[in-house]
């Protein structure tokens, strides 16, 4: 036990005053952090907050494009503009604008859209009641145009596509509900009909975000880069901890722990043991950080949940995963040079892929798959259960038992390449 | 004996002869044995086997009558070992380096401070302890790494090179001090490629080829086997240039 004190004050010394490995452990994710938070802040503020910016030039200014615009200026979705440097613009300077980027995208309503749905009801109406078949006058078709940025996804079009879709049928069964009613009252005098297009309205949708927790808590960049860019930095530790390692066998002192008293896996453990307690440190300070100092700079607020106990595991599970991953990486390289580019880099790749950089849902089904070998991914999504689901410790279970399997892998394969080596 | 080393064979991976080939060594308690020869003959990878860095491929080590494949604990604690390689903490100084061989030992409270303190003073390092061994000149690094080895007053001490690199004065201080502890009963095992220096130090020396134990005796002795080797030097020319030492020539 005294020796393995000495190697924990001994390991202690030498990570206190490894001042380049302290910096890329504390202050690298904090960077990190800052940046992606406030960078990303925007694009959830655009479809939760603020609202993506649409222009809506409204030709028709009669029942179609009236209803629209009153929709969509209700709607939290989107920030309406109908003038562009004050006046109505021309379909030429919409087409600009939204190709600038200046809006995700425009529609156009032409002239005469709410008349010709009018024109064509009636004449349904008509033909109906009269029994006569009057389908031949025919009635110009009206085009409503929707224009997108040219940087905007497809699954996004696709969306604001069937919104508004589905908006404008709307817009139309009032039109045609009113047309129809007008109808009636005229082939049918001493008919007045009272009905109410609002009373056949049955079918109600509620949308939220499932969640077990009686908080209601928004996914934002705050709540998706916290976690991220902690679990990034915490996988950092490979760097120092595999440099360490490498350290030791070039600079002499391992031949000096071999022929000390204990075994020289003690050495190891202890390595482990104070790397295993940064990581910790690390992700405590992070959290902290995070939600003291982000809402200064006028980001949200970080919401933990309801499960402190929950979130201590998930800590513990990346802080091994991360440590272990790390002895491995020290015992394969050789040199200190393998162990910073290979360490970084395999941390970069599994960042990439476990949706540190970029978020799981605008990836590729396949790519989505593919991320679940990532054990960061693994912690990613512990934290999203905790923070945005307010799920509690039995719904993390999974990414425990996953974590813990992957610090065993790494421990099992350190202690045979250490044996290879030895033998 | 205080060490018995019976048909070593040692090869490393990728290398078609062996490091160490059926070496036999006995060293009797209080000797000072030097092990001497040309650049790969075996005497770093001898000295690793000895003191439990590497192990051999075959053959048994007794050191103190115990032996070090079944009883490796308790002969790590009656040797001491000052590799070529300064196995030093650089970031650290000097008290926290030898604080931490120490407590290794189980040493602990004022007798590891006592004696890490009468080191320090005996080899001029007062000065500089406190200073980060990486800011240290290779004299200063040797003397740490000579205090490192023999902190917990073992019976044998291995010396790889001890005096290799250094200045003068540091050169002589280090001799004075092994010759002291030799003169304690400390048994002392040393490499070397200063002829000079084993001359004067060993009491009996080893010679090694190949992987081979060539030659053994006093320096007397191995200098008078010709009268061409009145100097160790001529004798390790002679066997670098032949590969075989001839003593009717």
């Amino acid at each position: 036990m005294k020796q393995y004190i000495a190697l924990l004050y001994k390991e202690a010394l030498l990570i206190s005053r490894d001042r380049a490995g302290l910096a890329l452990l504390f202050v690298m994710p904090v960077l990190f952090l800052l940046i992606m938070s406030v960078a990303q802040d925007s694009a959830y503020k655009s479809v939760t907050e603020i609202g993506i910016p649409v222009l809506l030039i409204n030709q028709d200014q009669d029942s179609l494009g009236t209803y629209l615009q009153q929709g969509l200026e209700q709607t939290d979705f989107c920030q309406l503009h109908t003038t562009l440097n004050g006046r109505i613009p021309t379909i030429e300077e919409a087409n600009q604008a939204v190709t600038r980027g200046d809006y995700m995208f425009g529609i156009i309503i032409p002239e005469g859209a709410s008349e010709a749905i009018r024109q064509s009801v009636s004449q349904l109406i008509a033909g109906t009641l009269s029994g006569e078949n009057i389908s031949d006058e025919k009635i110009e078709a009206k085009e409503i145009s929707i224009i997108y940025d040219p940087t905007t996804q497809k699954s996004f079009i696709t969306t604001i596509s069937s919104t508004l879709r589905e908006f404008i049928s709307q817009m139309k069964s009032r039109i045609i509900f009113q047309t129809f009613t007008d109808g009636v009252k005229e082939f049918i005098p001493g008919v007045n009909p009272s009905m109410s297009l609002e009373g056949t309205d049955v079918i109600h949708f509620k949308e939220a975000y499932a969640s077990n927790s009686r908080t209601h808590i928004l996914p934002n960049s705050v709540q998706h880069n916290v976690p991220a860019w902690t679990i990034f930095g915490m996988f950092f530790i490979v760097v120092p901890l595999a440099g360490s390692i490498i350290k030791e066998k070039q600079e002499g002192p391992s031949i000096r722990l071999k022929t000390l008293p204990g075994p020289y896996v003690l050495n190891h453990l202890a390595k482990l043991s104070v790397y295993f307690m940064v990581t910790l440190i690390q992700f405590v300070l992070m959290m902290i950080l995070a939600k003291l100092l982000l809402p200064l700079i006028g980001l949200p607020d970080l919401q933990f949940g309801n499960h402190l106990g929950a979130i201590s595991l998930m800590a513990i599970g990346l802080a091994l995963a991360a440590t272990g991953f790390g002895m491995f990486t020290g015992t394969i390289c050789t040199t200190y040079q393998q162990a910073a580019m290979g360490g970084s880099l395999s941390v970069l790749i599994l960042a990439a892929l476990g949706g540190i950089w970029v978020p799981m849902h605008i990836m590729p089904e396949y790519m989505k798959v593919v991320s679940k070998i990532s054990p960061l991914n693994w912690g990613l999504e512990g934290f999203y259960s905790i923070f945005l689901r307010g799920q509690g410790i039995a719904e993390i279970k999974p990414y425990l038992i996953s974590l813990g399997a992957f610090f065993v892998a790494c421990i099992a394969l350190t202690v045979l390449v250490i044996r290879i080596k030895r033998n | 004996m205080m060490i018995h080393a019976e048909n070593l064979h040692k090869s490393y991976p990728g290398s078609d002869t062996n490091a160490v080939s059926g070496l036999n060594l006995t060293i009797e308690p209080g000797e000072f044995y030097g092990l001497l020869g040309p650049n790969g003959a075996g005497k770093t990878t001898t000295i690793n086997m000895l003191c439990g860095i590497f192990r051999p491929d075959s053959g048994a080590i007794k050191i103190d009558q115990q032996s070090l494949a079944s009883q490796p604990e308790r002969v790590k604690r009656i040797i001491g070992v000052v590799p070529q390689d300064l196995a030093l903490y650089p970031t650290m100084n000097t008290y926290e380096n030898l604080r931490f061989v120490g407590r290794m030992y189980n040493i602990t409270g004022h007798e590891l401070e006592e004696k890490i303190e009468s080191y320090v003073n005996l080899l001029g390092m007062k000065g500089y302890a406190h200073r980060r061994v990486s800011t240290y000149s290779g004299g200063m690094k040797r003397k740490v790494n000579l205090i490192a080895g023999i902190l917990h007053s073992p019976k044998v001490v291995f010396l790889d090179e001890p005096t290799v690199g250094i200045d003068i004065q540091s050169k002589k201080l280090i001799i004075d001090f092994l010759k002291d502890l030799n003169r304690q009963g400390v048994t002392v095992i040393y490499t070397s490629h200063n002829m000079e220096e084993a001359e004067m130090l060993c009491s009996r020396i080893g010679i090694l080829n190949l992987g081979k134990l060539v030659l053994e005796g006093t320096p007397k002795e191995l200098t008078a086997l010709n009268p061409r080797f009145h100097k160790l030097e001529n004798l390790l020319i002679h066997l670098a240039d032949h590969g075989e030492i001839s003593l009717n020539a």
